[in-house]
């Protein structure tokens, strides 16, 4: 058994009571489970559409997956949900790491904490008990140091999550911070986590994670293992990281260079290039690929879209360059991609003289290290105009109006990866779609660069598609395929990389999810029960968004992305039609079973209110 | 005629080299280039078979199909299909 604990940091009071049954049936947990939650204290609030994401009352929700911190395989995640301070939106971030699995050892799948501390706390979990403790001597140390003190406080093997500076000053786009780089990176849980004096959360001791039939289970670990390290793309993964990407994106014309105003960069960031700083590959909980770098200057890292995003998109070449700001960004607590995107926002508008020197603090000139360096700390610490970029895209209220079309963002969250989604057009659909704003890892529909036979296209995805990336036909089931199993994936707490959809379709579907969850719960799903559970959260995510004011308008992408072509390489000429764009997003309505407006069925909406 | 085919990852690691050589006879094509490869390096066979993902082909910066007819000095750049993140 698994237990929710609601934590009050204004009142100091902890209730904690056992996962309702009905709940892990209906959301299975991580993901999915937040956002239940997630609706019913926005709610409870008030009004979710008024309510500023630093009241007290945004709730801040830490929920482990079903699966996680069993030997299930890549079973390390977790997320971090609230009203988002970045895109005043929903807010929801996952994460790996071990901090999730230490918080199932101790018996809790779900931490939801409201209220705000008198002043700087973290909380203490040890042998099934919470307790708030006070952080004054922790205030003001970045990721590293605050893991290491509480280390020393409590013990070596205490795991926490925690915020950094720039979480402390309530940086928009700060993160949550588990070891030297697994990053609850979107949205800004950080800030929330800051606004309410929550410097960390610390997790030790506890007992092994029971599960229903260990051997059974073992068995499956061993089988889905054997059939996960055959796919090539784990293979790789496992040798080169997620820096293996760069050079793929680059090759086609698709990485988004200098705010996206170019889309091909230099080859310094390859992964053979990332490679010569890398002493060791890394893994999480249970991991069976093993993909993050260690790397010689001093941090972990860097991943594809931090190479991407503080190289290629602010025009920084040299590898050991980004792999510095790699760390420091990982150190300061800042979302790598949300910093990356509206630093090259920046740099342009001000290369474009909408914004000068004196809003700037001085010259702001692409590939300029040392500034960028000065930048980011200035940022984390709000300082100068780092103050204003520590807005992240809710700068576009305090530069002028046509700044806003610059910004590569949807539903105001900066775009995560670097992949630019001119081109292939289910990709472009996904980001404007995808319910926390612009990201690849809600609903991304990597098949779609395979071009695989039409009978496989169609076994997979259940509906007929074109094979072409650039084709609008059919795109809109493709994306609601996937935003379906990586939901139930982020629900049970399995990583996108062992996901079938995700690289490769030779990954972990639906039928080996049903295994793992017979063999950890002793529940029986069908997989068609699993993926009712992925459209259900979908829905869920649907109707928060609605609730906080979201409408079809806000399923949109940026200006540059309909109005400018690509400009070079393989994709050149191509960008989003709008009139397609908009033929695309009602097939998308009518896949997922929402009308014209994007709204659920009121059957539907009565369904979820009634669970 | 001489063929030079880019390899990105991981192709290169079984060749040793980003860049190989070869020669191939008026008319042939992509995937003629490809055999070449795989008779020189045995061990990338497996990874240029298709099974799991078809490598993405670009001649200099188009994209391009197994059955495009290349043409003395092409360049053909060879990589793996992969788009997540």
């Amino acid at each position: 058994m698994s237990n929710t604990a609601v934590i009050n940091l204004s009142s100091g009071r902890v209730e904690v009571s056992p996962t309702p049954s009905n709940l892990i049936r209906a959301f299975l947990g991580g993901r999915g489970m937040n956002m239940y939650y997630l609706r019913k204290y926005l709610r409870a609030a008030g009004d979710p559409q008024r309510l500023d994401p630093f009241d007290p009352a945004n709730p801040l929700i830490f929920g482990s997956g079903l699966l996680t911190g069993t030997i299930a395989p890549n079973a390390a995640r977790f997320n971090v949900s609230a009203k988002s301070p970045e895109s005043l939106g929903l807010g929801d971030a996952n994460c790996g790491g071990f901090f999730a699995a230490a918080m199932r050892k101790n018996k809790f799948d779900r931490l939801i904490i409201l209220g705000k501390a008198e002043k700087p706390s973290y909380l203490l979990i040890e042998d099934g008990h919470i307790e708030i403790r006070s952080a004054k001597e922790l205030w003001g140390l970045n990721s590293p140091q605050t893991q290491e003190a509480l280390k020393s406080a409590h013990g070596s093997g205490t795991v926490s999550a925690v915020i950094s500076q720039a979480g402390e000053n309530k940086v928009r786009m700060a993160s949550v911070m588990t070891g030297l780089k697994n990053t609850a990176g979107r949205g800004g849980m950080g800030a929330v986590m800051g606004s309410k004096n929550l410097k960390a959360i610390a997790a030790r001791g506890g007992e092994q994670i029971a599960v229903a039939d260990k051997a059974a289970l073992s068995a499956t670990r061993k089988a889905q293992t054997k059939y996960l390290q055959d796919s090539k793309v784990i293979q790789i993964l496992g040798t080169l990281g997620t820096p293996f990407l760069y050079e793929v994106s680059n090759r086609l014309g698709a990485i988004r260079t200098r705010n996206s105003q170019e889309n091909s960069f230099e080859d310094t960031l390859v992964a053979s290039e990332i490679e010569k700083f890398s002493d060791k590959m890394l893994a999480c909980t249970s991991c069976v690929v093993h993909c993050r770098h260690h790397n010689t200057l001093g941090g972990e890292g860097p991943e594809y879209s931090t190479i991407g995003l503080l190289g290629a998109n602010i025009g920084v070449a040299p590898t050991d360059q980004v792999i510095t700001l790699n760390n420091l960004v990982n150190d300061l607590g800042l979302d790598a991609s949300s910093t990356g995107t509206v630093i090259a926002w920046a740099m342009e508008l001000y290369q474009r003289g909408i914004i000068g020197d004196g809003v700037t603090d001085g010259k702001l000139e692409w590939g300029d290290y040392e500034r960028v360096v000065d930048l980011i700390n200035d940022i984390a610490n709000r300082r100068g105009f780092g103050n204003v970029l520590a807005e992240s895209s809710q700068a576009k209220k305090i530069f002028p109006p046509e700044a806003a079309d610059y910004l590569i963002a949807v539903k105001d969250l900066p775009q995560s990866d670097p992949h630019d989604v001119r081109y292939i057009k289910s990709f472009a659909l996904g980001i404007a779609v995808a319910s926390r704003g612009a990201d690849h890892l809600r609903n991304r529909p990597t098949l779609d660069i395979l071009k695989l036979p039409d009978d496989v296209r169609m076994k997979i995805f259940g509906v007929p598609t074109s094979s072409d990336p650039t084709s609008y036909e059919g795109k809109a089931g493709m994306v609601a395929w996937h935003d379906d199993i990586y939901a139930v994936a982020d629900s049970l707490g399995i990583c996108k990389f062992i996901t079938h959809g995700f690289n490769s379709p030779k990954l972990l579907g639906y039928d080996h999810f049903v295994e793992l969850i017979q063999s950890v719960e002793g529940a029986t799903f069908t997989e068609d029960e699993l993926r009712q559970c992925g459209k259900r959260v979908i829905d869920i995510e649907r109707q928060i968004n609605l609730e906080i004011g979201r409408t079809r308008a806000d399923d949109t992408l940026p200006k540059r992305y309909f109005d400018d072509p690509m400009p070079a390489r393989a994709t050149k000429g191509h960008h989003i039609d709008r009139e397609k764009f908009q033929t695309m997003l009602d097939e998308y309505y009518e896949a997922r079973g929402w009308n014209n407006e994007g709204h659920l069925s009121k059957e539907r909406l009565a369904e979820l209110d009634a669970i | 005629m001489r063929i030079f085919l880019h390899l990105g990852e991981p192709f290169w690691r079984a060749a040793g080299k980003r860049e190989v050589e070869i020669t191939l006879n008026d008319g042939e094509t992509i995937s003629d280039a490809l055999a070449s490869l795989a008779k020189t390096y045995p061990s990338l066979a497996k990874d240029l078979d298709g099974k799991e993902a078809k490598p993405m082909l670009f001649v200099d910066d188009e994209e391009a199909l197994p059955e495009k007819v290349l043409s003395e000095g092409a360049k053909v750049h060879v990589v793996w299909p992969v788009s997540g993140g």
